[in-house]
């Protein structure tokens, strides 16, 4: 309700047209009791301010439209399409095809033979112990008359495939063996590759109880291998010292690890041949230079 | 709005809508081109735009258009106020009515533009939010604000008379 500290905002509210009728009446019987205020409330309502009706715009007819339409119509343009650019050719842009030179592509050439013969170097020298690694052999139970084995001390690496002891009248290299299931009395085991040279000194060991291998020959070893090795045992004299009745399998085996070897020797010639063509022939040989033999690669040490 | 209901709202509004502006930037020129730039934009959204509203929308688009060119001209409007106030030092002894003018133009535009619209068009506090774009809360204070300042305006320029 109006009050002598609202009847400011009542007045703008008057002035503003934002009143009820009741509220209007309201504020003038106020206004009517509180004589004071005439003044200021008269003053608000001369703030507002009356339609200058004398005020028009001046030309209608640029509103209308028809005008528009007009102006849309008449000062409309089309293109003139028998104009065109003189020198359009000045105007395209061509970029030249990038030129490779003979001497980038005899190195990127160059490179990759080198890269290739380099993974073929070393792919093919770990391809021996590839073709050794877990190779199943039926062997009878009396491979585990191989007592003396069990009896050694333990090494970390359980997994090698042969652990090195130092003791006297022990087998000094162990051939690892994993049991695995087999049919009737025979047990499977999986002979883990041996090293040549520990076979070999297995061989000149002590005397121990050679185990009876009642093994066949596996197909996947070539025939010549297998003659091979069957020639080697036939050789081996009867009345030797060591009585150790070889393998037949692992000698097939260790004549086929000769023979890869024999084919990486003979593929490393033709490497060898190749880089002298590329990289020319010492003319001179010296005795007393070194070289230090990187794949097929000797590179001369410098004094 | 079909091309009808714009030729009409052309003769109900234009005159209308002319003197909103024309009171505001006090040049006629600027009015007109302000106001036939206002019609423009509604002959040419003349699909979207409701026969109902469309009195509300061109005193929308005028008012905007307004406020540009105020921006464009910032200089030239002060320069105008400037030369009104050296007018009442030289003396004049304008009438009431005069003097309510001159107190106007001293606000800024969007308070003129709040009580023209309030009373000239007798628009109510939530249609002059929409034309720009308040809320009328901030309509009803921004318009009583104005109404005092120019109260005290008129009270200062009649103790200089």
């Amino acid at each position: 309700m109006i009050n002598l500290s609202n009847y400011e905002d009542w007045f703008l509210l008057y002035a503003d047209g934002e009143l009820t009728v009741a509220e209007q009446e309201a504020v003038l019987k106020f206004v009517k009791q509180n004589p004071s205020l005439q003044e200021e409330f008269d003053l608000m309502m001369g703030m507002r301010f009356q339609p200058e009706t004398e005020i028009k715009f001046a030309d209608h007819s640029t509103l209308t439209a028809e005008y528009f339409n007009e102006l849309e119509t008449t000062y409309s343009f089309e293109p003139d399409l028998s104009i065109q650019f003189p020198n359009k050719e000045n105007l395209y842009k061509r970029t030249a095809a990038p030129v490779i030179s003979m001497f980038r592509f005899a190195a990127v050439a160059a490179s990759t033979i080198v890269t290739a013969g380099l993974i073929w170097w070393f792919v093919g020298t770990n391809s021996v112990d590839q073709t050794l690694v877990k190779t199943e052999v039926n062997v009878t139970p009396e491979v585990n008359s191989i007592e003396p084995i069990n009896n050694l001390p333990q090494t970390n690496n359980t997994n090698s495939s042969v652990s090195k002891v130092n003791a006297t009248n022990q087998v000094a290299f162990v051939v690892n063996r994993k049991p695995v299931a087999g049919e009737g009395n025979e047990q499977k085991y999986i002979v883990e590759p041996p090293v040549e040279e520990g076979v070999k000194e297995f061989v000149a060991r002590e005397q121990i109880a050679a185990p009876v291998y009642t093994e066949q020959p596996r197909s996947n070893f070539s025939q010549e291998a297998i003659q091979a090795a069957q020639a080697r045992i036939n050789e081996t004299p009867s009345t030797a010292t060591p009585v150790y009745t070889s393998s037949p399998i692992n000698t097939a085996l260790l004549i086929e690890a000769e023979m890869d070897s024999e084919k990486q020797v003979r593929g490393r010639g033709i490497l060898r041949k190749i880089s002298r063509t590329l990289l020319g022939e010492r003319k001179e040989e010296d005795d007393n230079q070194k070289y230090i033999q990187l794949a097929v690669f000797s590179i001369p040490v410098q004094k | 709005m079909t091309e009808r209901d714009y030729n009409n709202c052309v003769s109900a509004h234009a005159d209308g809508v002319y003197r909103f502006i024309l009171k505001n930037l006090q040049h006629e020129e600027d009015a007109r081109d302000v106001v036939q730039s206002a019609f423009e934009k509604m002959w040419l959204n003349r699909d979207k735009v409701n026969a109902a509203t469309a009195k509300s929308y061109l005193f929308t688009v005028a008012y905007n258009q307004m406020i540009d060119h105020i921006r464009k001209n910032k200089r030239i409007v002060l320069k105008d106020e400037f030369s009104e106030e050296t007018k009442i030092d030289q003396g004049e002894i304008p009438s009431f009515k005069k003097e309510l003018e001159k107190a106007l133009q001293q606000l800024t535009p969007l308070q003129k533009s709040l009580i023209l619209l309030k009373d000239y068009e007798g628009y109510s506090y939530e249609e002059i939010g929409k034309i720009t774009a308040l809320n009328a809360s901030q309509v009803k204070v921004y318009l009583h604000r104005a109404r005092i300042q120019l109260k005290e305006i008129v009270g200062k320029l009649e103790n200089i008379i």
